[in-house]
């Protein structure tokens, strides 16, 4: 009885589980390749190498691993709010042109529209509906402007080890933020972000991937929008 | 609340894990550069290269042509003083005396003096009498 639930709740669940599983996995192998190099360099420079345990606290570890989150977030939180304005025709991921904006209550089913199996705060009316409301976008801003000051930190206090180790006067905080290193390590995530979030959209109004949400059906015409199979 | 103080958690951590904001490797190496002047002022060059970096004293030997206790004492080091700023950022570390600067690394035996009577460039690295 138990073995079955759980089989149930594997497969209801798969999509989450497996990048779950992706996720860590990725984590530990970019700690042990991160690990490796780290100490290559700490030997060549006659230095002493640290474990594990100390590389994954590291500022070294934080940066690389939040630079990466922030541009990520960053990426899904303008793909969430920008969807709401901005539209592409033909793309399943884009709603149909003239349905721009924020759109009626009743085909949000928020307050008197809410249904029984609504959400409870889309029916609750006044703050609780509005937080509710953008709590995606919300959360997903929060995540990205925290991984964002922690590469801040983080990316401080590595640049000035280099700069300590070159000879050089170390950075103030602020300082660093207008730096070309904090911007180069910022920039050159978005960049390929954006190109991968653009690139989706167009790409996905003429190519199909047969069975995928995130593709049209594979006979949809290029001009259908907002339809996904 | 809790997303304020789940966002104060990763501030803290990234603080913590950036190394900066003193600590005991701070005053270990503040120490380490305290012992070096100490050292050089009593012309005791022994101990003074015992806390030199070990790529620091082979250049020193190289250039001076001469064992590294007495090269050392031959390198006109200022009388430092008092520290005045001491940063530190992973295993490298400035100590900034009144009368001198010095730059330091952590090694598996501890902190030892990278480069030492060091004077500020303006856009270049310091420029240091001794350094590795």
């Amino acid at each position: 009885m138990r073995g079955r639930r759980l089989r149930r709740f594997v497969r209801q669940n798969s999509l989450s589980l497996v990048f779950g599983v992706l996720f860590l996995a990725a984590l530990v192998g970019q700690a042990l390749a991160g690990l490796a190099e780290f100490n290559n360099q700490q030997v060549a420079d006659g230095l002493a190498t640290v474990s594990l345990g100390e590389y994954v606290t590291s500022a070294d570890f934080a940066v690389d691993v939040t630079e990466n989150w922030q541009s990520e977030y960053l990426q899904f939180l303008l793909y969430v709010v920008l969807t709401v304005w901005l539209v592409q025709r033909g793309s399943p991921e884009s709603k149909e042109p003239g349905k721009e904006g924020l759109e009626t209550d009743q085909r949000q089913k928020v307050g008197s529209y809410a249904r029984p199996d609504s959400p409870r705060w889309a029916g609750a009316g006044r703050w609780r509906t509005g937080l509710y409301s953008y709590s995606l976008g919300l959360v997903m801003g929060s995540i990205f402007l925290g991984s964002w000051l922690v590469q801040s930190i983080a990316g401080w206090a590595t640049y000035n080890e280099q700069q300590l180790s070159q000879l050089q006067d170390p950075l103030s905080w602020i300082g660093y933020l207008g730096s070309a290193d904090f911007w180069s390590r910022s920039l050159q995530n978005w960049q390929s972000e954006f190109l991968a979030v653009g690139s989706m959209a167009v790409f996905s109004i003429y190519l199909r991937q047969r069975g995928s949400p995130e593709s049209k059906p594979v006979g949809a015409s290029h001009k259908s929008t907002g339809v996904s199979g | 609340m809790r997303g304020v103080s789940v966002f104060g958690a990763g501030v803290l951590v990234a603080l913590t894990v950036s190394g900066c904001g003193g600590g005991a490797g701070s005053a270990q190496a503040a120490d380490v550069a305290r012992s070096f002047y100490a050292a050089v002022a009593a012309d005791d060059g022994a101990t003074a290269c015992d806390l030199l970096a070990p790529q620091t004293l082979r250049e020193l030997e190289e250039s001076a042509q001469a064992p590294c206790r007495t090269a050392i004492l031959e390198e006109d080091i200022p009388d430092a003083g008092e520290v005045v700023k001491l940063e530190r950022y992973g295993n490298q570390a400035q100590a900034r005396f009144r009368g001198d600067t010095a730059f330091l690394a952590e090694f598996e035996q501890g902190w030892r003096i990278v480069a030492v009577s060091c004077r500020p460039r303006a856009d270049q690295p310091y420029d240091c009498r001794v350094e590795g």
